[in-house]
């Protein structure tokens, strides 16, 4: 090698000073390019106070709305003499600018801290900053925010419990309620389970909408003008004669109370009355007669009930009955016979049988009866020749030998 | 002298080392069979060692995570865990830290003992650029093997994690292969080759430095050697954390 390592001066390290400090600026430009590593930045102090740090500590996060603005420097015990709420102390370091604008224009006077909890699992907790108003005055350095406790996830799990309990304890009725009306107990089960209201609802509303459409088409006939209803309402005719009746009965009645006619003399003259009252007193009579026709009557019923005369027995003695009814079996027995009888002929049985089934004796009788009809026109023939010829047959020849 | 200045003596040495061979690459003449000859000694040589870490490795990451995630049931994700940490980390850093035992040794002593016996003199006494000759093939060898030595750890270390899910703890193969799949983005892969190129550049460059800085006869060759696998171990390791730093920022890594 060229140079030796004895006696060397830092012009002579130029190269080595130099690579040194290229690589000493690339490491720090990869750890700052992420923001994970910015010593030089300022940084703005402000502090929050909780009731207990809950798994906060130094290097917690601290947002703002969600976004990572900074990061907790320092969690302080309070002294014992400070109130309950405020025990501890957080102290938050965060960014001095936000894209290129002042972090005091977001986080003002009215902000508040929140301690939330990182996820749900864990216990690590993180203070959120809400974005402050116009309201508010923009915080200086060492301010400390109003802070808000938010649910821990413990404060939400007991809620959660009791909330639970009170669904269990309502859950049991709802559950018999609801099984009863499964199984069609009740007028909720019916009405659940039984179609029979929705079918006579259904039908119901169907013939509602029929009557009000034969409704609305005899209001439509009646507005036209149409039928009695129609004339009724628009023809004039009718109030026009009920007018004319309506004085013409005036009239009527007029010469009714001034006694002319029938009328008037029913109204006024009292001789009907008299005529009537005589009527009424012959009728009265004659109404009596027929109780008496009725006595009689009762009286042959009580004969008849009784059995006493031809109808009565009749009425109550069976022996006429039982003839009739003797008669009738001997009547049906005799019927049966015959029946038999009309059987065995329609087989072929017996004489009477032959008789209808066999047609040999009608053959027979009309063989017999062709045979006398022509021994009869024989016979004719014989007497027209006999009558023509009597010598013929009147000539006795004695031949003697 | 005090160790500030020996230490930046060193870095400006190993730096104008460095610069010099890569930019011999350049420009004529270059010795191309002895490049040849010095990857088939880095890459090929180092193969097995490459592959047995990888393959050892990626087993005993399934092994020992694989219990701590069923606690969390989550077992179907090992093969995402070991693909991740081997293709980003630890692939190429245990192949780094081998082929720096195993070739930036046999750098250094090699070099060291042509120094002691005059070789290096007697080369540029002849004409002949030892950086261009000697220095430029085994950093350039380097510089090209050693990401193709991660892949092979890589993809050895993932069957290795594999085999010992399928076979220690009875996971399903798919399950792993899905797993794996799941894992690894072309972001990963692509920031697990680019650091070795870097490593082989550190590792030529001390190996080299230490080598031809060798004084002091064949005791010098020991410490040079020595020296040379601790200091190239060393820089792997710190420059492999603001590697993946950078890396992380530039090609949006580390969110999972």
């Amino acid at each position: 090698m060229a140079r030796t390592q004895k006696n060397l001066t830092l012009s002579q390290l130029r190269v080595g000073i130099f690579v040194l400090f290229g690589l000493m600026v690339l490491a720090f430009l990869i750890l700052n390019s992420t923001g994970d590593f910015n010593p030089f930045e300022k940084k703005l102090r402000i502090k929050a106070r909780f009731a207990a740090a809950d798994g906060l500590r130094a290097g917690s996060e601290v947002q703002l709305a969600g976004v990572n603005i900074g990061k907790v420097e320092e969690v302080v015990l309070l002294p014992p003499e400070s109130p309950e709420d405020f025990k501890i102390e957080a102290i938050m370091a965060v960014s001095l600018d936000l894209y290129g604008r002042p972090i005091t224009e977001r986080i003002r006077t009215d902000s508040t801290a929140q301690l939330v909890s990182t996820s749900v699992l864990a216990n690590d907790k993180l203070i959120n900053i809400s974005p402050g108003s116009q309201k508010g005055q923009p915080v200086g350095e060492n301010d400390i925010l109003e802070s808000k406790e938010a649910i821990s996830i413990n404060q939400l799990t007991q809620t959660g419990n009791d909330l639970l309990q009170q669904i269990n304890r309502l859950a049991t009725p709802t559950n018999e309620i609801l099984n009863k009306a499964n199984q069609g107990e009740g007028t909720l089960g019916q009405i659940i389970n039984n179609d029979q209201l929705y079918q006579s609802l259904d039908s119901t509303i169907g013939e509602a909408k029929l009557t009000m459409l034969k409704l609305q088409n005899t209001l439509d006939s009646v507005n036209k003008g149409d039928g009695s209803a129609g004339k009724f309402v628009r023809d004039p005719a009718l109030y026009d004669s009920l007018k004319e009746t309506v004085s013409q009965l005036e009239a009527i009645s007029k010469e009714i109370r001034e006694g002319k006619g029938t009328a008037g003399k029913f109204v006024t003259d009292d001789a009907f009355y008299n005529e009537t009252k005589a009527a009424i007193s012959d009728l009265r009579v004659s109404v009596g007669k027929i109780g008496s026709i009725a006595d009689d009557f009762k009286e042959i019923s009580t004969s008849l009930r009784e059995g006493r005369g031809t109808a009565g027995k009749l009425l109550k003695d069976d022996k006429l009955y039982d003839d009739v009814q003797n008669t009738l079996s001997k009547f049906s027995s005799t019927a049966e016979k015959l029946d038999a009888i009309l059987a065995d002929a329609r087989a072929g049985k017996g004489t009477i049988g032959r008789l209808v089934t066999d047609e040999t004796l009608y053959n027979n009788m009309n063989q017999t009866m062709s045979n006398v009809n022509q021994f009869s026109s024989e016979g004719t023939k014989l007497l027209y020749d006999f009558r023509q010829n009597p010598k013929k047959f009147l000539t006795i020849k004695f031949k003697l030998f | 002298m005090n160790p500030l200045k020996k230490f930046l003596f060193e870095l400006q040495e190993i730096s104008i080392l460095s610069f010099g061979a890569l930019m011999a690459l350049f420009t004529k003449p270059r010795y191309i069979p002895e490049t040849i000859k010095q990857m088939d000694l880095v890459g090929v040589g180092s193969l097995p060692i490459v592959i047995l870490t990888g393959f050892f490795t990626g087993g005993v990451l399934v092994l020992q995570t694989f219990p701590t995630l069923s606690y969390y049931s989550a077992q179907g994700q090992a093969g995402e865990a070991v693909a991740t940490a081997l293709v980003r980390e630890l692939g190429p850093v245990l192949c780094a830290l081998m082929v720096s035992g195993r070739i930036g040794s046999a750098i250094s002593a090699e070099l060291g003992s042509m120094v002691v016996s005059q070789q290096i003199d007697a080369m540029r006494a002849l004409g002949t650029d030892p950086v261009r000759k000697l220095v430029a093939p085994r950093i350039f060898a380097l510089i090209l093997l050693l990401p193709l030595l991660t892949v092979a750890a890589d993809v050895f270390g993932i069957i290795g994690g594999g085999v010992i899910a399928s076979n220690i703890y009875n996971q399903d193969t798919n399950v792993f292969i899905t797993s794996v799949r799941n894992g690894i983005e072309t972001q990963d892969i692509l920031g697990g080759i680019i650091k070795p190129v870097f490593f082989g550049l550190i590792i030529g460059g001390v190996s080299c430095y230490r080598g031809l800085s060798t004084r002091g006869g064949t005791v010098g060759v020991g410490l040079s050697t020595t020296s040379a696998v601790v200091q190239g171990s060393i820089a792997v390791i710190i420059f492999d954390f603001f590697l993946s730093k950078a890396l992380q920022t530039i090609l949006d890594l580390g969110r999972l």
